[in-house]
C-alpha cells in the first residue's frame, strides 16, 4: 500500500470518523489555546447566535458582561426583540457596517444624518427601532443615547473577549451617509422612503475592509481585547434580490465565511492589510467549557 | 371548629354636598379634599358641588377605594360635570422612597441612570384599567379627569410620613423607620407626577374626557405643592387646592 498525506490525517479530518459517527463539536476548535478562561470578561454582538450564547456560556461559569440593564426595580418590565439580550442593549447587528458604525458612533466618529424618527409622538432611535420604550423628546432621545453609547464604549473598553456574528450581507441604508440599519425603515418602525433609503448588499471584500476596521478601532481603545468571529447559521427571513431566498442565503453566508477567513489570518498582501499583528496569548488547556465557542470561526487579534 | 370568614361589609356610599350639585366629584383618595373645601365653606361661591364619599369616614388614608356600586352611582347622578380624581398617588406609591441603585429622569435628578418616561408610565399603566369602564355610562354633560396634587418638599413629605398610615404600614414591613428612610429627591418626584399628569391627559384624550391639569398657581418654583395647599400628611391636598381646582374645571367646560 503506498504512502499518502491522508494517511497521517487524525479521525478529525475524516467525515465518516468525525462526523458520521461520534461528533465531538469541541474538536472542531484546534487552535493551541482555549478560546475562553473563565477570569474573561466576554461582550457579544451580531445577529442572534450572539445573543443566544450568553445562557450557555453563563451557565458554564463564565462572565458575560452587562453594561446596559435597566434599573433593577425597572426589569420586571418586558422588552422588544431581545435588546436585552447583549452588552449593551444594542439588539441585534447583522452586518459589520452596521457595527463599525455603531463603534464609530460611540466615539463620536459617525453622527447620522437620519438619526431618530417620530412616530405616534415617540422619537425612535433607528438603530434600535424595537425598543419598548422610546423616547417622548428630543431631548430625552439626546440624553437616552448618550448614555446608550456610553455603555457600549464601557463593553467595548472593559471586555477581555468580543464575540461578534456575522449575520448578514444584506441591508438598508441611508442614500444620505451610508448609515446602515439594522432592519429595513417601514418594517419595525419608521416609514420606508426610497428617496433616502437604498438597499446594499455587502461584497466579499467591503464585510473583510469593514471587519480589518472594526479590529483597529478596538485595537485603539482596548488593546488587550480578543475578537472571536463566528458566522451565523440562520438563514434569511427574506431577500430583497431577485434571488431564490435559498440561494441569497448561501450567497451571504459563503461571503461572510470568506470575510471571516481573511480577517482572521490578515494576509500580508492584502491592500486592506493594516500593521495589526495577530497573536494568541497562553492559555490553560481547553475544557468541556469551551465547546460552545470552539463551534465557531476563529479570529484572534492582539496587539502587543 | 370550622373559622368563618365573615361576610365582607358593604360600602355605603354617599352623596355628600349640596342636593343641587352641578359638579359631581367621584374618584379615588384625592376626593376627599373636595369633601373639605365643601364643608369649609369654600365653594359657596361656585357652581354647587357633591363629591361620593363613603359615610363618616373624613380620613383620605383610611379609605376604601371606589367599587362597581360607586362608579354606578358616580354615573347615575345628573349634573353638569363628574369630575374625577383617577388615583394620582402612583408616582408615590412605587418611587416615594429612595433605591440603594437611585435613577433620574433625562432632565432631572443628579446621580444614577436615565430611565425613559415611557417607562414610567409603563410601571402604573395598569392602574388606567377601568377607567373607561367607570365612566362610560356617566350621565353628566360632560366627564372631567382632575389634575392631581404635585409632589411636597423633602421636609413636608417627612413631616407628613407619619400621618400616612399607608406608608408607614409599608415601611414597618420592611423594618424601616419614617425619620430615617431615604426620600427620593423633590426633583425626581416632580418629574414623576409631571409624567403621570401626561399620562392622565391622555387617558382623558382617549375616553373622551376634559383633562383639567394642576394650575401653576398651586405650584413653587421647583414645581412642588405650595405649602398653604397641603394636607399635613405625604401627599394629599387641602380644601384650598381642591376649590382651585374646582375654579379651574368651571373654567374648562364654560
Amino acid at each position: 500500500m503506498t504512502s499518502h498525506p491522508y494517511r497521517s490525517q487524525p479521525d478529525r479530518a475524516f467525515w465518516s470518523r468525525a462526523v458520521a459517527k461520534a461528533f465531538s463539536p469541541a474538536e472542531t476548535y484546534t487552535g493551541p489555546t482555549p478560546l475562553l478562561v473563565k477570569s474573561d470578561r466576554i461582550m457579544s454582538a451580531g445577529s442572534c447566535f450572539a445573543s443566544n450564547l450568553v445562557p450557555f456560556l453563563e451557565s458554564a461559569g463564565f462572565t458575560y458582561l452587562r453594561t446596559e440593564e435597566p434599573h433593577p426595580y425597572f426589569r420586571r418590565l418586558p422588552e422588544n426583540l431581545g435588546y436585552r439580550n447583549f452588552t449593551a442593549a444594542y439588539g441585534n447587528i447583522y452586518t459589520a457596517r452596521q457595527f463599525l458604525q455603531l463603534i464609530d458612533r460611540a466615539y463620536g466618529r459617525f453622527v447620522p444624518a437620519e438619526d431618530r424618527w417620530y412616530v405616534d409622538g415617540t422619537v425612535v432611535d433607528p438603530f434600535r427601532p424595537g425598543l419598548r420604550y422610546p423616547a417622548r423628546s428630543d431631548a430625552e432621545f439626546d440624553v437616552l443615547t448618550a448614555q446608550h453609547l456610553a455603555a457600549v464604549r464601557d463593553g467595548l473598553e472593559s471586555a477581555t473577549v468580543l464575540v461578534f456574528t456575522l449575520g448578514l450581507t444584506e441591508a438598508w441604508r441611508s442614500s444620505v451617509d451610508g448609515a446602515i440599519y439594522p432592519a429595513c425603515p417601514g418594517t419595525i418602525s419608521g416609514e420606508f422612503d426610497p428617496a433616502r433609503h437604498e438597499f446594499h448588499n455587502f461584497s466579499a471584500s467591503e464585510v473583510t475592509d469593514d471587519l480589518h476596521a472594526i479590529c483597529d478601532r478596538l485595537n485603539e481603545v482596548n488593546t488587550g481585547l480578543r475578537i472571536i468571529l463566528t458566522v451565523s447559521p440562520v438563514p434569511l427571513v427574506a431577500t430583497a434580490t431577485d434571488a431564490h431566498v435559498v440561494v441569497a442565503t448561501t450567497r451571504s453566508k459563503a461571503i461572510l465565511r470568506v470575510a471571516e477567513a481573511r480577517s482572521s489570518t490578515r494576509d500580508p498582501m492584502s491592500p486592506t492589510s493594516r500593521p495589526t499583528r495577530s497573536s494568541v496569548a497562553p492559555r490553560r488547556p481547553t475544557n468541556s467549557s469551551n465547546r460552545i465557542a470552539a463551534r465557531s470561526a476563529l479570529s484572534r487579534s492582539k496587539r502587543s | 371548629m370550622k373559622s368563618r370568614k365573615p361576610p365582607e361589609r358593604q360600602l355605603e356610599w354617599e352623596w355628600w354636598g349640596d342636593a343641587d350639585a352641578s359638579v359631581l366629584v367621584a374618584g379615588h383618595s384625592h376626593r376627599e379634599s373636595y369633601r373639605r373645601a365643601i364643608a369649609e365653606g369654600l365653594t359657596s361661591t361656585g357652581a354647587a358641588v357633591a363629591v361620593l364619599v363613603l359615610g363618616g369616614s373624613y380620613d383620605p388614608a383610611a379609605m376604601p377605594n371606589p367599587d362597581d356600586t360607586y362608579w354606578r352611582l358616580a354615573c347615575a347622578a345628573q349634573g353638569r360635570v363628574l369630575a374625577v380624581p383617577w388615583q394620582g398617588n402612583q408616582y408615590n406609591t412605587h418611587f416615594l422612597f429612595g433605591f440603594d441603585e437611585p435613577f433620574r429622569l433625562h432632565d432631572r435628578g443628579e446621580s444614577g441612570m436615565v430611565v425613559p418616561a415611557s417607562m414610567l408610565s409603563a410601571i402604573w399603566r395598569r392602574s388606567f384599567e377601568g377607567i373607561d369602564g367607570a365612566v362610560a355610562s356617566a350621565r353628566a354633560e360632560h366627564v372631567v379627569l382632575i389634575g392631581t396634587p404635585p409632589p411636597k418638599s423633602d421636609e413636608a413629605v417627612r413631616e407628613g410620613l407619619p400621618h400616612s398610615p399607608f406608608f408607614v404600614r409599608a415601611l414597618a414591613r420592611v423594618g424601616e423607620s419614617v425619620d430615617t428612610i431615604r426620600i427620593t429627591p423633590a426633583a425626581v418626584r416632580v418629574g414623576l407626577w409631571k409624567i403621570l399628569q401626561d399620562d392622565l391627559e391622555q387617558e382623558a384624550a382617549r375616553i373622551g374626557a376634559v383633562f383639567v391639569p394642576v394650575p401653576l398657581t398651586a405650584q413653587t418654583a421647583d414645581g412642588c405643592l405650595k405649602p398653604e395647599y397641603a394636607w399635613p400628611d405625604v401627599s394629599h391636598a387641602n380644601a384650598a387646592f381642591a376649590a382651585l381646582m374646582l375654579r379651574e374645571i368651571e373654567a374648562a367646560v364654560a
